[in-house]
This record gives C-alpha cells, sequence and structure tokens, in this order.
C-alpha cells in the first residue's frame, strides 16, 4: 500500500471515530434528558424521540461507511477489527438511546402513578448518571486506545448492575406486600432495567474497544479472564 | 474467551521439510540470517515481505536453482522428509533434488513445443517410455491442474497458443506430471489478470491434497486466501510465521502488523 492509499485510510478511520465521538454525545445527552424528565419533570419528551431518530441514522451511516472501506480497502488486522469493532460499538450507542427513548416515555406514567418516592428519584439520578459515566470512559477508552480504561469500565458495570438488582428488590417486595399497583410498580422495574442496560451498553462497548486493541472476543469472558488480556502484550 | 476455531496442535502435524539455521550468502551478500521454518506436510505455506526480503532466495534454495551461479554460498540446512535428507548437502546432487520438487516461475514458461509434449517432459526425461502410461499421466497432470477440459481436442498445438492464464495452469500440470513431493510456486498470478488468478488460486487451494505447497506472493490477500500458514520475512530474516487466520488477524509482532495494514516504510 502506498503512503498516499495509507493516509487516505487513516483519514476514512479517523472520520469514523468522529462519528463516533458524536453519537456518544448524543446518546449521553438523550440519557441525561430522559432523566430530567423522570425526576424532574424537566424538558419534553418528544424532543427526546426526535433527537433518537438522529442516533438511529448515524449508526446506519457509520455501518455503511464500514462495509465501504471492507470492500475498498480490504482491511486486515488491527484495521480490520477496528471497523468490525465500530459497527458495534455503534450499534451500543444506539441501543443506549433506544433506552433513553423508553424512559422518557414511562416518565408521565411513572409521576402520574406516584409509586415512587423521592429517595427512589434521587437513586435514579445516581444511577443515571453513573452510566453516563460508564459511556463516557468506554468512548474514552476507545478514543484514546486504552485497555486499562475499558477494563475498568466492564468492572464497573458489573457493579452497577449489583446495584440495579437492589433497586428492584426493594420494588419487588413492595408488590408483593401490596399488589394494589402491580402496573405502575412494574413501570418502575422497567426504569430501572432500561437504566441498567445504558450501562451494559457502556460495558459491552468497552469489550468491543478490548477486541480492537487485543484482538481478544472477551464477551461472556470472567473478570480475571479480561484482566488477563488486557495485561498480556 | 473463544478462539474463532480450533487449530490442531503444530506438535502434531507432520513436516515435510524444514529449515534449519539456513543462512545463504550471494558472494558477499549474506541474503538469508538463520531462517528455521516447518513446511507443514499437505499444507500450503505463502512467504509475504517486502521487495528484497529474502522470499524468493529462500524459495530458490529448496531446489538448489543458487549452484547455477559461482560465489553463492549455503549454510544450514533444509531438510526433506520422511527420509530425513539435507538439501544442502554438497553430496546430495542438485538434479535429484529437483526430481523431487516442481517449480512455477512468476511468468509461465512452457517449452516451444505441444501442449502434450510439455506435460509429458519431465516424465520422458526420468525414462518413461510406454505410450499409454504417458498418455494416461499427462491427462492426469492436466486434469489435476484443471485444464484438460480446455485443451483436450488440441493436446498437439503448441503450448504457446495458449492464453496466459491456460499456459500457467500448462506450467502447473508440467510441474505435477512428475508427482513432486513439494510444490514451489514463485508468483505464480502476477502475471495474470484475476480471473485468471481466480482460478489459480482455486487450483492451489484444491491441490494441497495431494502436495505441499511452498508459495512466495507479493499480493497478501492472496496468502490470506490461499494458505493454511503465513511466514513473513524482512531482511533476510524471518519475522514471524504462523497460522494464516493468525498472522492476518492477529499478529504477535508490530513489524508483521505494520506490513500487513500497509504501515509499512
Amino acid at each position: 500500500m502506498s503512503e498516499y492509499i495509507r493516509r487516505q485510510f487513516d483519514l476514512d478511520l479517523l472520520q469514523l471515530k468522529a462519528q463516533i465521538a458524536q453519537m456518544g454525545a448524543l446518546a449521553e445527552q438523550q440519557v441525561s434528558r430522559a432523566t430530567a424528565l423522570l425526576v424532574r419533570n424537566e424538558g419534553n419528551g418528544k424532543e427526546i424521540v426526535q433527537a433518537d431518530d438522529r442516533l438511529d441514522q448515524l449508526e446506519i451511516s457509520i455501518d455503511d461507511n464500514c462495509a465501504h472501506l471492507i470492500a475498498k480497502r480490504q482491511p486486515a488486522a488491527t484495521d480490520l477489527r477496528t471497523i468490525l469493532a465500530v459497527s458495534k460499538i455503534a450499534s451500543e450507542l444506539e441501543r443506549a438511546g433506544d433506552k433513553a427513548r423508553k424512559i422518557a416515555r414511562l416518565a408521565r406514567q411513572v409521576r402520574a402513578a406516584q409509586r415512587a418516592d423521592e429517595s427512589w428519584y434521587q437513586a435514579m439520578e445516581q444511577f443515571s448518571q453513573e452510566a453516563c459515566q460508564l459511556l463516557r470512559d468506554a468512548l474514552e477508552s476507545y478514543a484514546n486506545a486504552d485497555a486499562e480504561v475499558a477494563l475498568e469500565v466492564i468492572r464497573k458495570n458489573r457493579l452497577l448492575a449489583r446495584r440495579a438488582a437492589e433497586h428492584n428488590r426493594a420494588v419487588i417486595d413492595r408488590m408483593v406486600k401490596d399488589p394494589s399497583a402491580v402496573e405502575a410498580d412494574l413501570d418502575l422495574l422497567n426504569v430501572v432495567r432500561a437504566m441498567d442496560r445504558i450501562a451494559d451498553h457502556g460495558g459491552d462497548l468497552a469489550e468491543h474497544v478490548i477486541y480492537i486493541l487485543k484482538g481478544a472476543d472477551v464477551r461472556h469472558a470472567s473478570l480475571d479472564e479480561i484482566a488477563k488480556e488486557v495485561s498480556d502484550d | 474467551m473463544n478462539a474463532p476455531e480450533a487449530k490442531p496442535d503444530l506438535d502434531s502435524l507432520p513436516i515435510k521439510a524444514e529449515a534449519k539455521q539456513l543462512n545463504f550468502y550471494y558472494g558477499a551478500k549474506q541474503a538469508l540470517k538463520q531462517i528455521d521454518l516447518p513446511i507443514y506436510d499437505n499444507k500450503v505455506t505463502a512467504l509475504i515481505g517486502p521487495s528484497g526480503c529474502g522470499k524468493s532466495t529462500f524459495l530458490r534454495c529448496f531446489n538448489r536453482m543458487h549452484d547455477l551461479y559461482p560465489g553463492n554460498r549455503y549454510e544450514g540446512e533444509i531438510r526433506l522428509y520422511p527420509d530425513d535428507v539435507n538439501l544442502l548437502a554438497s553430496a546430495v546432487d542438485p538434479i535429484e533434488v529437483r526430481m523431487r520438487l516442481s517449480m512455477v516461475f512468476q511468468k509461465p514458461n512452457p517449452f516451444p513445443k505441444s501442449i502434450f509434449e510439455n506435460v509429458a517432459y519431465g516424465l520422458r526425461v526420468r525414462g518413461l517410455k510406454n505410450r499409454t502410461e504417458l498418455e494416461d499421466r499427462v491427462e492426469q497432470a492436466l486434469r489435476d491442474a484443471a485444464l484438460f477440459g480446455e485443451v483436450q481436442d488440441r493436446l498437439q498445438d503448441l503450448a504457446s497458443n495458449l492464453s496466459g492464464g491456460q499456459q500457467q495452469r500448462l506450467c502447473i500440470a508440467r510441474a505435477l506430471a512428475s508427482e513432486p513431493e513439494l510444490l514451489l510456486f514463485d508468483e505464480p498470478t502476477s502475471a495474470l489478470d484475476p480471473i485468471a488468478t481466480g482460478s489459480i488460486e482455486e487450483l492451489i487451494h484444491a491441490l494441497r491434497d495431494k502436495v505441499t505447497i511452498l508459495i512466495v506472493t507479493h499480493n497478501m490477500q492472496q496468502a490470506a486466501r490461499v494458505s493454511d500458514f503465513t511466514a513473513y520475512m524482512y531482511l533476510g530474516e524471518l519475522i514471524e510465521f504462523g497460522w494464516t487466520d493468525d498472522v492476518f488477524f492477529r499478529p504477535k509482532q508490530k513489524q508483521t502488523e505494520d506490513y500487513i495494514t500497509g504501515r509499512f516504510g
């Protein structure tokens, strides 16, 4: 490959990176807006739905760019892994955006049903902030090619999953004692589940980053196994 | 941790030939440095690397082509199995070596003879005279080279009347006729168009059931497509050797990575 062609290819890869950054910022914003609507009744559900369309379009555009790069450049090694992973990263961000839309959709019902107390809202706000931070860190691990940061994201996501289970436990216990508002309580469970899935998409995104950097597919691997891959040269 | 698919343990694979501590000198210039490389039986091994890295030099050691020029010097060994003979030993006659190996070159180089005689040539040199047997062996070789169907009605035509891709398949048929143990390809498709290249690649893939193949190629994608193993060479040294899947997807050496992703230089 000539230097000129290689440089063009590097520019194409940079463009993908920029698109991912754009998607990441948008996904995170969606989560924050959905949370504000849920917790403080701030903002507008319609806007959140519209912005989600933008995420969908970006995902399609990134996938299309990836397919064209594969067809034109026949990438190998890191280049190939990057392109395959970028397509998956775009899908994680799109799905994180879907969960934000879901939270926005549930917000009005949850607030109207008045089954949640102030501490639950606070807990959701806190959870949402941490999930957003997770997404940000995962994107940073991709932007900076930092496997250690990616590993930390995966670790934190597993902690958050436990916290989500605790929040749900409390709601389920109440449903058992007082089944008078099962439907409204299910909405609460769905909110927590959506928050937890947003964090999961951050964790999965970090796994794709490790795949790019280390060539190891760490989906479904234990933390110890992942840590070993990350420390391997 | 999921490996794409389990590959057999290398220690369990039979080895057809093996370079051991191989050095080669063009006069004072050292072109190969301490090469250790196994060639696995009934597998395709591709040699890749930038121009001047020594891959063709390495290939040509196998059939002692360097003997043709004074001042060239080998050190180390190339062992051929199962009889464990060192092809480079001075006591070993290069003609004997070439009886066991065949080579196909960059440009098709048919003899100025008929299609039939091109393939029969090596067999005649080996003393085969029986007409029926000759015809059978020629047909089989042409079939193995995926050429018979195209030439069966004109075996007495001049080989030079064939297209470039057909001529190269004829050269492969000629190489196969003598039933070599090891087939050496030196950039066999670099003078061919994509369609002819495709048919040669398909052929190489199919032939590994019959014969062990070592191929030098400038075309990395070709190495990726046709080979089981890939060796990356640079400045006369073997930098990396492994399953082609691994070398192209997760190379161990940064130099290999840079070469196959075009960051080289």
